[in-house]
């Protein structure tokens, strides 16, 4: 599983935000694009996932898999998203959450077989048991920690993160930070964060959305 | 094209031929079927020439200058008192520490209807009512009530009362949800650091941003004043009566020929209207014109035996409000109070304070008689929220997918969906009639859900839109994404998320429908009964006490739909805190 953007861009009426993005991401990788508030880096996502508000157009191509899926609607891309705020479904609880993700097993596997997998998330994310809990009740950390697992289970070809870190404290932005990068490689799928911290680039190298072009980290 | 653009477009194509079928011909049919025979033509009777004949007739009738005197008195008496007390209220009490006493008690005046408090208010001012007992006979010196004209009084004031007591905490209301979209403190502050009084501040500043918010509410208190007929005749003057009230008697007599009359007189009617917009808004554009050097003239150096006066008429102002406030409420409460006592009573004579003798006589007489109209307005009312709550929600779902700059271009929407409100239902009513009648679809159920749909929805679109706009859409998003259709983000998601303001929105659309008086007449064609339909028969009857429950039953029926709106969420999300 791998994915390619191949002359991605988006503009605003005929106005491009950024220079076409160019660039290839392998199973387990992950790419870091990082770029001034106001560049275009959420935008940048939304084409990817195919949730680009209607002032916006995208031109380029998105290859999945070796599928092009510019041409989808965003809930059949077999994209997941993260944004900062952790986005939890508010009137269902943690396992709701987590089933909510699973929707698409539902035809073979048993309500019994994807509650096993709820379960088995949850304790992969030292959560064990949490299944029944109110979301409000929940700590920040894990929040986040649940949001992800949810996005994981439905099994996305690619994993966006828009600035996941940014709304966590300092001691639980390295915690979380490390669990997204371990999630992502157990997992191997293909992930593309974007940031203005430089701190949330694990690699030596990032694609600076502005330049166009993959730099290193000095 | 891609998927986003076309589901868009089925969206509005779809929007668009609803609301041109469902809302926009009928009117047009209605406004039509009554312009016509205005002029004489009316062939399902047999009149097929045009002439002028009834507008002659109509001007000749000895009632029609002085109804029309009446009504255009009490109309802007209504509208004007009530728009000007509101916006004082909003500026004495905002900031005090009754403003969020004004706030919560908005709910609960809001939900009593018109009829039921009109009745409620006459028990107590008329000159046998509570106030008078209440003085009686010790103050007064009466042991009798007195024959005065106090309810139904020839100049239309107790009508103008009521209507005024009616629409101050609608218009408050409206002045909130205005003022949610401008930093109010803020601009106080900025007054204030300026050496702005907070009157001044709020006058110069914060009225003049809120006012476009308020004009089409306002047009619509006007509209509904002047074609007011149940209230009218409840309180208004008997002879002559308000214009509506004698357009609605010409429309119901059994001489055809003065359907002809009725109809000119009811598009006369909303010409008017027309003119009295017309007149409101010259007034508004004149003052703003006066006002602008005004606004912008600075403060005035006050000097310091001006600034004790000033102290003093604040403190005065504050007490006037208060007072004003107390008033609302309290006839509020005293009118459903009556209500209650009266429907209890067995033996009440004239300057006792209670009843002497109380049964449930009254109650059970009348369970009968109310059977049938009660279940036919609960399915009627149930019927017409949900169908105004499900396009309430396909028009937001739509607008919410527009982006700013196309979201002027789907003004028109919101400007059909309320328009309903801005005309008087007295001058189109008739030709829906007609229309209905020619297609024979006059008193059935059907056409009554719809009557009641296009009234309700205007309610249902206005208590909705904001919380669904401002809904993050980026829920719906993610749902999809993790579900792999929208449809289920939609029903799974979303709908739960906003289960509360939706809930709310079908109650007020319930609340709406169940207080419809005239639609129901026009409509029902006597064979579909309605709790106000009865209601307003059983206070122009003889018998108080029955009235009183007639009118207690218009007034708790939508109460029972506001609670469980308000009780079956909070119990579905007993354990969710994060959506109480």
């Amino acid at each position: 599983m791998s994915v390619r953007l191949e002359s991605l861009q988006v503009s605003l009426d005929t106005e491009a935000l950024f220079p076409p993005v160019n660039a290839q991401v392998e199973a387990g990788e992950l790419l870091v694009v990082m770029g001034a508030s106001g560049c275009g880096k959420s935008s940048l996502l939304a084409a990817i996932a195919g949730s680009l508000t209607r002032e916006l157009t995208a031109k380029g191509t998105i290859t999945l898999a070796g599928e092009r899926v510019e041409h989808l609607p965003m809930h059949l891309r077999g994209i997941g998203i993260q944004f900062q705020e952790d986005l939890l479904f508010p009137h269902l609880d943690v396992a709701g959450n987590l089933l909510f993700g699973l929707a698409a097993e539902k035809p073979t596997k048993s309500k019994a077989q994807r509650l096993e997998l709820v379960a088995q998330a949850l304790q992969s994310a030292g959560l064990a048991g949490y299944e029944k809990r109110d979301i409000a009740t929940l700590s920040g950390g894990q929040k986040a920690r649940i949001s992800l697992l949810r996005s994981l289970l439905a099994k996305p070809k690619l994993l966006l993160l828009d600035e996941p870190f940014s709304r966590l404290d300092e001691e639980l932005r390295g915690a979380f930070r490390a669990f997204v990068f371990t999630q992502i490689k157990q997992l191997q799928i293909p992930a593309i964060l974007v940031s203005h911290d430089r701190q949330d680039c694990p690699n030596p190298h990032f694609y600076g959305l502005e330049q166009g072009r993959m730099q290193g980290i000095a | 094209m891609t998927y986003n653009r076309r589901l868009q477009l089925i969206f509005g194509v779809s929007i668009g031929l609803l609301s041109l079928f469902f809302i926009v011909l009928p009117i047009v049919a209605g406004l039509l079927g009554t312009w016509l025979p205005a002029l004489g033509y009316l062939p399902s009777v047999g009149y097929n020439q045009y002439s002028w004949q009834p507008t002659i007739e109509m001007f000749n009738h000895p009632s029609t200058w002085s109804s029309i005197r009446l009504s255009l008195g009490s109309t802007v008496l209504a509208t004007c008192g009530a728009f000007v007390m509101s916006q004082w209220l909003c500026m004495q009490l905002y900031r005090s520490r009754s403003w969020l006493w004004v706030k919560h008690s908005l709910g609960p005046l809001l939900a009593i209807p018109h009829l039921a408090f009109a009745i409620g208010f006459a028990f107590v001012i008329a000159p046998s009512g509570w106030l008078m007992r209440l003085i009686s006979p010790q103050l007064s010196g009466f042991d009798i009530p007195p024959d005065w004209l106090i309810v139904n009084d020839n100049y239309a004031l107790s009508l103008s009362v009521a209507l005024v007591i009616k629409e101050i905490p609608f218009f408050v209301l409206m002045t909130l949800s205005a003022m949610t979209k401008l930093n109010v403190d803020k601009t106080l502050q900025v007054a204030a650091s300026l050496g702005y009084t907070h009157n001044q501040g709020w006058i110069k500043l914060v009225f003049p941003q809120l006012f476009s918010s308020l004009r089409l509410p306002f047009y619509a208190v006007l509209s509904y004043s002047l074609s007011v007929v149940d209230l009218s005749i409840v309180l208004g003057p008997a002879a002559p009566s308000t214009f509506a009230v004698l357009i609605n008697e010409w429309f119901n007599q059994p001489d055809l020929s003065m359907r002809l009359v009725g109809a000119s007189a009811a598009s006369l009617l909303l010409l008017l209207l027309v003119a009295l917009i017309g007149l409101f808004y010259v007034v508004e554009v004149l003052i703003t014109k006066h006002c602008r050097d005004w606004l912008v003239a600075g403060v005035t150096a006050k000097k310091e035996s001006k600034k004790e006066s000033e102290k003093e008429s604040r403190v005065v102002a504050k007490f006037l409000s208060h007072s004003a406030i107390l008033v609302i409420a309290a006839s509020s409460l005293l009118a459903m109070s009556a209500l209650m006592v009266w429907s209890f009573s067995r033996q009440w004579r004239f300057p006792d304070l209670l009843p002497t003798r109380w049964s449930f006589k009254n109650w059970q007489r009348s369970a009968e008689q109310l059977i049938d109209p009660l279940i036919n307005t609960a399915l009627i009312g149930l019927a017409s929220a949900l169908l105004a709550l499900v396009m309430s929600v396909i028009i937001l779902q739509w607008q919410s997918q527009q982006n700013k700059k196309q979201a002027k271009s789907t003004h028109w929407v919101t400007g059909i969906v309320y328009f309903p409100l801005l005309l008087p239902q007295i001058s189109f009513l008739f030709g829906i009639q007609i229309m209905l009648v020619a297609l024979h679809l006059e008193g059935q159920l059907s056409s009554m859900i719809w009557v009641h749909f296009l009234f309700v929805l205007p309610y249902c679109y206005l208590s909705l839109a904001k919380v669904y706009l401002a809904f993050d859409d980026r829920y719906l998003q993610l749902g999809a994404m993790l579900s792999q259709s929208l449809w289920r983000s939609f029903w799974k998601v979303k709908i739960p998320m906003l289960f509360k303001p939706l809930a709310f929105s079908f109650a007020v659309g319930f609340a709406v429908s169940v207080s419809q008086y005239l639609p129901s007449l026009y409509v029902g064609a006597g064979r579909i009964e309605t709790i106000t339909l009865e209601s307003v028969a059983a206070a122009s009857g003889s018998d108080l006490r029955v009235s009183a429950v007639f009118a207690i039953w218009q007034f708790v029926l939508p109460l029972i739909v506001y609670a469980l709106a308000i009780f079956i969420p909070q119990w579905c999300f007993a354990k969710r805190k994060a959506m109480n």
